[in-house]
C-alpha cells in the first residue's frame, strides 16, 4: 500500500496527461463501434439482445403424468439436445440456445415449456419452430422401456401391457443383429425376454427396443412470445436516468460547484458507455438484468467522484493560491486510497457471485446467467475508479479554473494542452 | 470507568447482533405459533420460487390498431400487477392476439385470477338500453365502505365525467342499470339505481349487496375491463422455478464467501477498526433482510440477490472513507482521539453529500421506472437509507467505544505517523496541532456565547415589552 502511495505522490502529474485519460476510453467505445458493425454483419445484429428485448418462441411438450420429479431432467436434457441440436437439411446447426425450460401444471397438465430467441427472420422462424415440434414429438412419445440383464438373457419391461404390440416388438428383436429366442411371457405381462450377444449397452437396448405411443405427450407452439421489456418500459428506464442525471447534477452543482458536478456526471456518463461497449465488444446477452446493473452503477460510481470533490472543496478552501493541476493532483493522491478499499471491498462481493455461479454452472448451467450479471457490475465498478480518479478531475481542469494561479504554472499548464 | 462501561455496551451490541442473526436465518417455534425467520418471509421471484402462468387470448373482433393497443395492454396489465405488490411479473405478447403472464411467488392459481379478475366490461344503462358510460372512461376502480355498504367506487376521466353528469342531469328519476359484461356474450346485472340529482365531479359508485370480497374482485374486474382489449383466460398453471432448487443455495454460499473476504480485507487493513466494520455491517445485513421481509414491493430473484451482496459491499464504503480520514489525521499529528473524533466529523459531509445523490437517483427511476426497475430502485433505496444510518449512527458508536479501551495503541488501529510526527506518543497531539484545536474549540464557544447571548438579548426584549 505504501508503494502506492509514493507512486501517487503529490508531486506526480496526472490531470497533465489528460489526453491520454481521454484517449483510453474513446478507444474503447471506438472498438466497441466497429465490434458493432463487425456483428451486425457477421450475427445479424450489433446487440446479443436476449429473450427479455427481443422475444422469441415458446414449445410446450405435454407429457402428463409421464414427468415426475425424477425423470424431469433426463426429459429436459432430451428436449435440449432436439432443440439446441436442431439442423437444416444439409446439417448446418441453426445455434438455437434454449433461454428457459420450465416445468408446469401438475397431473395430466403437466407440461415442459422451452423458451428460446429468435435466430432468424419470422417465416423462416416458424418453419424452424414447426421442424423442431415435430422432432421433439417424435422423441417424446417414444416409450422407452427398462433393460435388465442375467448373463446373456436380456429382460425388457414396458410401462403397459405389450399384448397389442406383439408384431411390432417382434420386429424390432428381428432388427436387432446378436438377439434372438424371444419370448413373451404370461398374458398381459410387460416385459419379454431373449438371448442377445450384440454389443450393445442397457440404453442402446432400450432405445432399439422403444415403441411408439402418440397419447403419451402433445407437443405444441403457441407461437411468437414478444418482449417481457417493453418499448415502454425501456423508455421509461432511459427518461428516468436522464432525469435523475439532471437533478444530481443539480445536487453537487449546489452543495460543490457547477464544475464539479458537469465532470462527476460526465464521469458517470462515461461508466455507462464503458459498460455498453464491453456488452458490445463480448457480445454478451443483454437481458432486463442489464438494467439492474446500469441502475447500481448509476447510484454507486457517482460515490467516489464525490470524495473527490469532497477533497477538492477543502484543499480550495486552505490552498486557495494553488492552479487547477495541483490541486486536483493532490486532491487524487488524498483520495485514492479509500476509492481503491471502497471499489474493492465491492468487486469482492460481486466478484464472489460471479466465481461461486461460474463454479455452480457447471452443474446447473441455468446459473450462468448470474455471471452474465455479474460481469458487467464489475467492468462498470472498475470503469467508476478510473472515471472517478482519472476522468472527473481531467474534467474539471478542462472546464478551466476561476481562481488566479501563479504566472510560471500557468505557462506549464498552457503548454500541455 | 469509561472503559468498563464500553466494554459492556460493545457486548450488549454483540449479543444483540446474535440475536438478529439468528432472527434473521431460523425459523422458530413459539408455543403453537411458528414464526418464520425474516430472509424466509422474503417474497421470492420466479426464478427462485416459481410462480402461475397463465395465457389470456383477445377476442375482438374490431382489429383496428390492435398491435397498439395489445401493447398498451400488456403495460397495463404489469402496471396492476406491480401495483398488487408483484414487481417481479412478468407479461408478455403471444402469437397475434395473446397474452402470457406468469406470476412469482403465487401458490394458488386463484390468487392470480383475482387479482387479474377475468377480465369484464362495464356498462351503464338507461332502462331503454342507451349506454351511457363504459368501462373504457374510468380511470381507476376500487372497493370501498360507503353508508354501511361495501361498493365499488369509480373514478372517471374527463370524459367520462362529462357524460356522466349529463346523463344523470337529464334522467332524474329514471333507473341506471349497471351491467358486467364477462368475454363475449355473458352479461350480469350489478346494480339498478335511481338517479335523485345530477352527479358531476368525475366520481361514481356501484352498490347492490357486495362484501368487502365480492366489491374487491368486481373492482379488479373493472380495472382489467379498462384494457385496450377484451381478454379471455385460456390456460392457468403453476410454474417450476426456472432456476431450480439449488439457486438460492449458490446465492447464499456466495453472500457467506463475499462477507467473510469483505471483513477479512477489512480487519487486515483496519486491525480493530476493521473489526468494528465487520460488525457494523452484519448488523446492516440483520437490518436489510429484517427491511426487505416486511416491505410490500421486494420480490427478489436471483439477480436482486446480487444486488443485496452488492449493497453490502457498498455499505462498507462509509466505514473505510472514515478509517482512511482518521489515518490521515493521526498521520498529521493528533492523537488517536482527537484523530477519530475530527476523521469522523470531516467526512459527514463526503458521506451525505454520496449517499444523498445516490437516494435522488433511487427515487426518481421509482417514481418514473415501471415494473421491475421500480421494485430494483425500492431495494437500492433502502439499501442506501441502511448504509447511510450504518456509517453515520452505527460505526461512529462503535468506533467511539473501541477506542475508549484503548487510545494508546497505534499498531491495533494500524495508525502510523507521519515523517515530520514519528516520535509523538499516540495519546498526545502535536503541539501546533493541539493550538489548532483549542483556537477551533475558542472560536465555536466564542459563537455559542455570542448566540446565547443575542438569543437571551431577544428574550429580554420580549419579556420587557410584555411586562411594560
Amino acid at each position: 500500500m505504501s508503494k502506492l502511495t509514493n507512486l501517487l505522490d503529490n508531486e506526480k502529474k496526472i490531470v497533465e496527461k489528460r489526453r491520454l485519460i481521454f484517449i483510453i476510453p474513446v478507444c474503447f467505445i471506438i472498438l466497441a463501434i466497429i465490434m458493432g458493425v463487425v456483428y451486425q454483419f457477421t450475427q445479424g445484429s450489433a446487440f446479443n439482445l436476449g429473450m427479455d428485448f427481443a422475444g422469441g418462441y415458446t414449445i410446450n411438450v405435454n407429457v402428463g403424468a409421464n414427468l415426475t420429479e425424477e425423470n424431469s431432467n433426463e426429459y429436459k436434457e432430451r428436449v435440449t439436445n432436439i432443440v439446441e441440436g436442431y439442423t437444416d437439411a444439409e446439417g448446418n446447426s441453426y445455434n438455437i440456445k434454449i433461454s428457459q425450460i420450465l416445468v408446469s401444471g401438475t397431473g395430466d397438465n403437466t407440461a415442459l415449456q422451452v423458451k428460446f430467441k429468435s435466430v432468424t427472420d419470422d417465416d423462416t422462424m416458424e418453419a424452424i419452430v414447426d421442424g423442431i415440434v415435430e422432432k421433439i414429438k417424435e422423441d417424446v412419445t417414444e416409450i422407452r422401456p427398462v433393460v435388465s440383464r442375467s448373463g446373456s438373457t436380456v429382460t425388457v419391461t414396458y410401462n403397459l401391457p405389450i399384448e397389442s404390440l406383439k408384431s411390432e416388438i417382434t420386429a424390432k428383436v428381428n432388427a436387432i443383429s446378436g438377439a434372438s429366442g424371444l419370448n413373451f411371457g404370461e398374458q398381459y405381462s410387460k416385459s419379454v425376454t431373449f438371448t442377445y450377444s450384440g454389443s450393445l449397452d442397457d440404453q442402446g437396448l432400450s432405445s432399439a427396443m422403444a415403441i411408439k405411443d402418440t397419447f403419451a405427450a402433445t407437443v405444441y407452439t403457441n407461437g411468437k412470445v414478444g418482449a417481457t421489456v417493453s418499448q415502454d418500459l425501456l423508455y421509461n428506464a432511459l427518461s428516468a436516468i436522464i432525469i435523475a442525471l439532471v437533478l444530481m447534477l443539480i445536487y453537487i452543482a449546489i452543495r460543490f460547484e457547477f464544475k464539479s458536478g458537469i465532470s462527476a456526471i460526465v464521469a458517470l456518463v462515461h461508466d455507462l458507455a464503458v459498460m455498453f461497449a464491453f456488452m458490445v465488444i463480448f457480445h454478451v446477452e443483454f437481458n432486463s438484468t442489464f438494467i439492474a446493473a446500469l441502475i447500481t452503477i448509476l447510484g454507486y460510481s457517482i460515490n467516489n467522484s464525490i470524495i473527490l470533490f469532497d477533497r477538492v472543496r477543502s484543499n480550495l478552501k486552505i490552498y486557495n493560491n494553488w492552479d487547477a493541476n495541483k490541486l486536483a493532483n493532490t486532491s487524487i493522491a488524498q483520495s485514492f486510497v479509500r476509492c481503491m478499499n471502497t471499489t474493492i471491498t465491492t468487486v469482492i462481493m460481486i466478484g464472489s457471485v460471479a466465481a461461486v455461479c461460474a463454479i455452480a454452472s457447471l452443474f446447473n448451467p441455468d446459473l450462468y446467467q448470474m455471471v452474465t450479471f455479474s460481469l458487467p457490475i464489475i467492468v462498470g465498478l472498475l470503469s467508476g475508479l478510473y472515471s472517478a480518479m482519472f476522468v472527473a478531475p481531467s474534467v474539471w481542469v478542462s472546464l478551466g479554473h476561476g481562481k488566479k494561479a501563479p504566472k510560471t504554472k500557468t505557462v506549464t499548464a498552457e503548454a500541455n494542452q | 470507568m469509561k472503559k468498563k462501561s464500553s466494554i459492556i455496551k460493545l457486548c450488549v451490541i454483540g449479543v444483540v447482533l446474535i440475536i438478529g442473526l439468528v432472527l434473521s436465518f431460523c425459523p422458530f417455534q413459539i408455543g403453537l405459533k411458528d414464526f418464520n425467520s425474516f430472509s424466509g418471509n422474503i417474497k421470492l421471484g420466479l426464478d427462485l420460487k416459481g410462480g402461475i402462468y397463465a395465457e389470456y387470448v383477445a377476442i375482438d373482433d374490431d382489429t383496428e390498431d390492435i398491435d397498439a393497443r395489445m401493447d398498451g395492454t400488456v403495460t397495463s396489465i404489469q402496471t396492476l400487477l406491480v401495483s398488487k405488490g408483484y414487481s417481479e411479473a412478468l407479461v408478455m405478447r403471444q402469437g397475434s392476439a395473446g397474452i402470457r403472464v406468469e406470476v412469482p411467488d403465487v401458490d394458488d392459481p386463484a390468487d392470480i385470477l383475482e387479482i387479474l379478475g377475468e377480465p369484464a366490461k362495464l356498462e351503464f344503462r338507461l332502462d331503454d338500453g342507451t349506454v351511457i358510460l363504459t368501462g373504457d372512461d374510468v380511470v381507476s376502480a376500487s372497493a370501498g365502505y360507503y353508508q354501511s355498504d361495501w361498493v365499488v367506487s369509480l373514478k372517471l376521466n374527463s370524459q367520462g365525467s362529462v357524460k356522466f353528469a349529463d346523463a344523470t342531469s337529464n334522467h332524474v328519476g329514471e333507473t341506471i342499470n349497471t351491467y358486467v359484461i364477462y368475454g363475449e356474450n355473458n352479461e350480469q346485472l350489478v346494480s339498478a339505481a335511481t338517479v335523485n340529482e345530477a352527479i358531476t365531479g368525475g366520481q361514481a359508485i356501484i352498490s347492490g349487496s357486495f362484501t368487502q370480497e365480492t366489491a374487491e374482485n368486481l373492482a379488479n374486474q373493472i380495472m382489467s375491463g379498462t384494457f385496450g382489449v377484451t381478454l379471455q383466460l385460456q390456460k392457468c398453471d403453476p410454474i417450476s422455478p426456472t432456476l431450480g432448487e439449488g439457486a438460492l443455495k449458490y446465492g447464499l454460499i456466495a453472500g457467506a464467501i463475499g462477507l467473510v473476504l469483505v471483513m477479512l480485507f477489512m480487519c487486515l487493513n483496519y486491525r480493530a477498526f476493521g473489526f468494528v466494520a465487520s460488525m457494523a455491517l452484519l448488523l446492516y445485513t440483520v437490518m436489510m433482510l429484517f427491511l426487505l421481509s416486511v416491505i410490500p414491493l421486494v420480490q427478489l430473484t436471483l439477480p436482486g440477490i446480487a444486488g443485496i451482496l452488492l449493497s453490502i459491499g457498498m455499505a462498507i464504503d462509509g466505514n473505510v472513507i472514515i478509517y482512511e480520514r482518521i489515518k490521515d489525521e493521526y498521520a498529521n499529528g493528533k492523537s488517536i482521539l482527537s484523530a477519530t473524533h475530527y476523521g469522523y466529523r470531516k467526512c459527514v459531509g463526503a458521506i451525505l453529500d454520496g449517499n444523498i445523490t445516490t437516494i435522488i437517483a433511487a427515487i426518481i427511476l421509482y417514481i418514473f421506472g415501471t415494473g421491475s426497475v421500480q421494485g430494483f430502485a425500492l431495494t437500492l433505496f433502502v439499501g442506501i437509507a441502511l448504509a447511510m444510518f450504518s456509517s453515520l449512527v452505527v460505526t461512529r458508536g462503535l468506533i467511539n467505544y473501541v477506542v475508549a479501551i484503548n487510545n494508546t495503541n497505534p499498531k491495533l488501529y494500524n495508525l502510523k505517523r507521519g515523517k515530520n510526527y514519528i516520535d509523538l506518543s499516540a495519546d498526545q497531539n502535536d503541539a501546533s496541532v493541539q493550538h489548532q484545536i483549542d483556537e477551533e474549540q475558542r472560536a465555536k464557544d466564542e459563537k455559542k456565547k455570542q448566540r446565547a447571548e443575542k438569543k437571551n438579548e431577544r428574550k429580554l426584549a420580549k419579556g420587557g415589552k410584555v411586562n411594560e
